[in-house]
C-alpha cells in the first residue's frame, strides 16, 4: 500500500498539443472556473483517487513511525520543509486525465489536491525552496518535470492545487473539490470513468476484455491449474 | 470464472468502476463496484452505448436479492459456506457452462444426440428450482470417518417434479459424472475411462426417500497412491445423496452423508438442529446489506486450514520434517472469518453490481501468502458457484491430487 501511494505520485504521460497560456490566475484568491475548459476536461477525466485521511490510513496499516509520509515525499524530491506543511489528517485527492493528450516526458496527466496546514506558510516555503512565483501560483521543478502549484484558501481549510500545466489548475478544484468535501464512504476510493476511457482506449479495452474472456472460457473447457494446498508452497 | 465471464459480457454497459478499501481494527474490507449511472442520454459520456447500458441494467434488474436462504440447514462445523440466489440469466449460463465442462471432462467425443440429452436434463433441473433461485452450499469435515464432506440445499417449487428432474439428470449424466471425478482427482482419464462405475439408486434415510449416486473405482493393482487419495477423502465410494423435504432439496456428499442428511432433514422439517446460524460471526455477516444481497460466502480460516491440512496428511506420506512444517503452518492460521458478498442496487438512474470482501486483521497478521491462499478459497464459490444437479466435485483448492497431472476441475 505504501508503495502504491508513492507510485501514484509518480504516474506518467505526455502531450503533443500546444496548450493556451494560463487564463485563471490563482494566488491566494478563490479559484475562478473556466466553463469551456471544464466541459473539455469532463470528457478527459479517466479516474480519481481519494484518501480520506492519509495519516489515519498509515496508522491502520500498522505504520507507527511519525513522519513516514513526509519521508516518502522527500524520496520523490519534495522538500521536507514543504511536505511538513501538508495536513495528512484531511482528505487528499488525485485525478488521472486522458494520458494520450499529454505526450511529453516532462508532463504527467495528473491533477492533485493536497490539504495544507497553512496556505500562507506553504507559499512561503515554496518561495524559500526556490519556486518561481507567477501571477497564478508557483512553478516548481521536480524530478518528474516542472509542476504548477496554486493555493486555494477556503473555510474548510487550505489546499495546494497541482497540475503539470498551469491552465489546468482551475479544473483541479472543480474535479477534486467536491470529492474531498463530500462524505467519505471508505478510507480509500478509486473511481474510474469507463465511458471516457472507452472513448479513447476502446479497442485496447475490448481486446483486454476478450483476452480475459478467452482465458476464462479456455480454462473452463480444459481445466485450469488448481491451487492445491501444498505445505511445500509455504515452507519458504 | 463464470461470474467474471458474465460480467465481461456486459462491460460495455458499465459507465463507472469504483474500488473502495477500508482498514480498521477489524481488518480490511475491499469493494469492487460496477455502475451504470445513465438515467438519460444527457449524462452519457463519449464512449456510451445505449443498447449495452440497457443490457447491463437488465442483467442487474433480473438478479434475485434478499436474505440468505438455507443457512439453517448447513452444519454447525462448516468450514466454508455459500448462499446465493441464482438469477434466470445466471441459471441459463450455468447450464451452458455445465455442458462445456462435462463435455471437456469426457475423454471421448460426444454425439450431438447425447449432448442434447444432457442439456435437456440440466435444463429440467434448472427449471425445477424455485423462482427465487435460492441455493446454499457448505464444505465440512466428514465426522468420524475423516475426509471431506460437502453439500447444501436448493429451493424447489414442486418437490415431486424436482425429484424426477434430479433422478433423470443423474441417469443422463452417468458417463460425464465418472469423468469429472477422474478429473477432480487428477487421475489418468485414459487409464480410468472404463474403471469408474456410476450407479443410481433410491434408499431410505431417516424416513426420507433419498436419491443416491454412487461413484466407485475398480483400482488397478499398482494404483495404491491414487486409491489412498480417493479413500482418504470419501471412503470406498463417493456418494451424492439428495433428499426432498418440503420445498427444499437437500444434498450431501462424502463419507458421513447419511448423518449429515439426517440432520439437515430434521432442520428442514422444523426440528432443532445445530446449524451454522449458531455461529456469531456468521450471524453478523448475515446482516450485511441483506436486502440487496445476491450471495454470501463465509470461510472460517482455522477450520478450512485444519480440513485441508488433514486431507493432505491423510493422503500423503509425510516425512517428520514435512509433518512438522504442516503443523507449524496450521498454527499460523489465526481465528477469524473471510466474508465475501455480491450485491446489487437498482434505481431509476442507476444500476450497480458490487463485490465486497472482508479479511479479518488476524489474516493479515500471519503470513500474507497464506492469507492470499485462504482468500482465493473464500472467493471460489462467489466466482464459480456450485451447479445443479449437485455434482461430485470436491472444492479444487483443498483437494489433494492423485498425481497424474497438475490440473483439476473448475467450472
Amino acid at each position: 500500500m505504501k508503495r502504491t501511494i508513492v507510485c501514484l505520485f509518480l504516474l506518467a504521460a505526455c502531450t503533443p498539443h500546444p496548450l493556451s497560456p494560463p487564463s485563471s490566475p490563482i494566488g491566494l484568491k478563490p479559484v475562478p472556473v473556466n466553463q469551456a475548459a471544464l466541459t473539455d476536461l469532463d470528457g478527459e477525466l479517466f479516474g480519481t483517487l481519494v484518501i480520506a485521511s492519509p495519516a489515519t490510513l498509515m496508522t491502520q496499516l500498522g505504520d507507527q513511525n511519525a513522519g513516514t509520509l513526509e519521508k516518502m515525499l522527500t524520496s520523490v524530491g519534495i522538500s521536507p520543509k514543504v511536505s511538513a506543511l501538508i495536513d495528512f489528517d484531511r482528505p487528499l485527492g488525485m485525478a488521472l486525465l486522458n494520458p494520450t493528450l499529454l505526450a511529453s516526458p516532462t508532463v504527467r496527466p495528473i491533477l492533485a489536491m493536497i490539504p495544507l496546514r497553512s496556505g500562507s506558510a506553504f507559499a512561503a516555503a515554496l518561495e524559500a525552496a526556490g519556486a518561481q512565483k507567477t501571477q497564478w501560483g508557483y512553478r516548481v521543478p521536480t524530478m518528474a518535470g516542472e509542476i504548477s502549484i496554486g493555493i486555494q484558501r477556503e473555510g474548510s481549510g487550505d489546499h495546494a492545487l497541482i497540475a503539470w500545466r498551469s491552465e489546468l489548475l482551475p479544473e483541479v478544484a472543480h474535479v477534486l473539490g467536491p470529492k474531498l468535501r463530500g462524505p467519505k464512504e471508505s478510507a480509500v476510493t478509486v473511481h474510474m470513468n469507463l465511458d471516457n476511457a472507452r472513448a479513447v482506449l476502446g479497442s485496447q479495452l475490448d481486446a483486454l476484455g476478450q483476452h480475459v474472456a478467452l482465458l476464462s472460457a479456455e480454462g473452463a473447457r480444459r481445466a485450469i491449474p488448481r491451487s492445491r494446498f501444498r505445505c511445500a508452497k509455504f515452507w519458504h | 470464472m463464470r461470474e467474471i465471464l458474465a460480467l465481461i459480457g456486459y462491460a460495455h454497459g458499465v459507465s463507472d468502476v469504483e474500488l473502495l478499501a477500508d482498514v480498521d481494527s477489524g481488518g480490511v474490507t475491499v469493494t469492487a463496484r460496477l455502475d451504470s449511472n445513465h438515467g438519460s442520454d444527457l449524462f452519457a459520456g463519449p464512449g456510451f452505448d445505449r443498447a449495452s447500458e440497457r443490457s447491463f441494467r437488465s442483467y442487474v434488474e433480473q438478479q434475485r436479492t434478499g436474505p440468505a436462504w438455507g443457512s439453517r440447514l448447513l452444519p454447525r462445523d462448516s468450514a466454508l459456506a455459500y448462499m446465493t440466489r441464482m438469477s434466470p440469466l445466471g441459471r441459463r449460463g450455468d447450464v451452458n457452462a455445465s455442458m462445456a465442462f462435462l463435455a471437456s471432462a469426457t475423454a471421448r467425443p460426444i454425439a450431438a444426440e447425447e449432448a442434447m440429452k444432457w442439456r435437456r436434463a440440466l435444463d429440467r433441473v434448472s427449471h425445477a428450482m424455485a423462482e427465487g433461485g435460492e441455493l446454499s452450499y457448505a464444505v465440512w469435515p466428514a465426522q468420524g470417518k475423516g475426509g471431506l464432506g460437502f453439500g447444501g440445499a436448493f429451493h424447489v417449487d414442486d418437490s415431486t417434479e424436482a425429484r424426477a428432474a434430479v433422478k433423470a439428470a443423474y441417469e443422463a449424466l452417468a458417463v460425464p459424472i465418472g469423468a469429472i471425478v477422474t478429473r477432480s482427482l487428477a487421475l489418468d482419464p485414459v487409464r480410468y475411462d472404463k474403471r469408474i462405475e456410476v450407479r443410481e439408486r433410491t434408499r431410505q434415510i431417516a424416513g426420507q426417500s433419498v436419491e443416491l449416486v454412487e461413484v466407485s473405482v475398480r483400482w488397478p493393482s499398482d494404483a495404491g497412491d491414487e486409491r489412498r487419495v480417493f479413500e482418504s477423502m470419501f471412503g470406498e465410494k463417493l456418494v451424492v445423496a439428495t433428499a426432498f423435504v418440503g420445498d427444499s432439496a437437500l444434498f450431501a456428499m462424502g463419507a458421513d452423508y447419511e448423518s449429515r442428511l439426517t440432520t439437515m432433514s430434521q432442520a428442514a422439517l422444523g426440528g432443532p438442529a445445530a446449524s451454522l446460524q449458531d455461529n456469531t460471526a456468521f450471524q453478523e455477516a448475515l446482516g450485511y446489506h441483506d436486502q440487496s444481497r445476491i450471495s454470501l460466502a463465509f470461510l472460517e480460516m482455522p477450520k478450512i486450514a485444519a480440513l485441508a491440512g488433514a486431507l493432505f496428511a491423510r493422503s500423503t506420506d509425510l516425512t517428520d520434517d514435512q509433518r512438522g512444517a504442516l503443523i507449524q503452518l496450521l498454527g499460523d492460521v489465526r481465528s477469524g472469518a473471510i466474508i465475501s458478498t455480491t450485491n446489487v442496487v437498482q434505481g431509476q438512474a442507476r444500476a450497480r453490481y458490487e463485490l465486497t470482501s472482508h479479511l479479518p486483521r488476524t489474516a493479515l497478521e500471519g503470513r500474507l501468502r497464506l492469507a492470499g491462499a485462504l482468500w482465493r478459497i473464500a472467493l471460489a464459490p462467489v466466482i464459480n458457484p456450485p451447479v445443479l444437479p449437485p455434482l461430485p466435485l470436491p472444492p479444487s483448492q483443498i483437494t489433494p491430487s492423485a498425481g497424474f497431472s497438475d490440473t483439476g476441475p473448475t467450472m
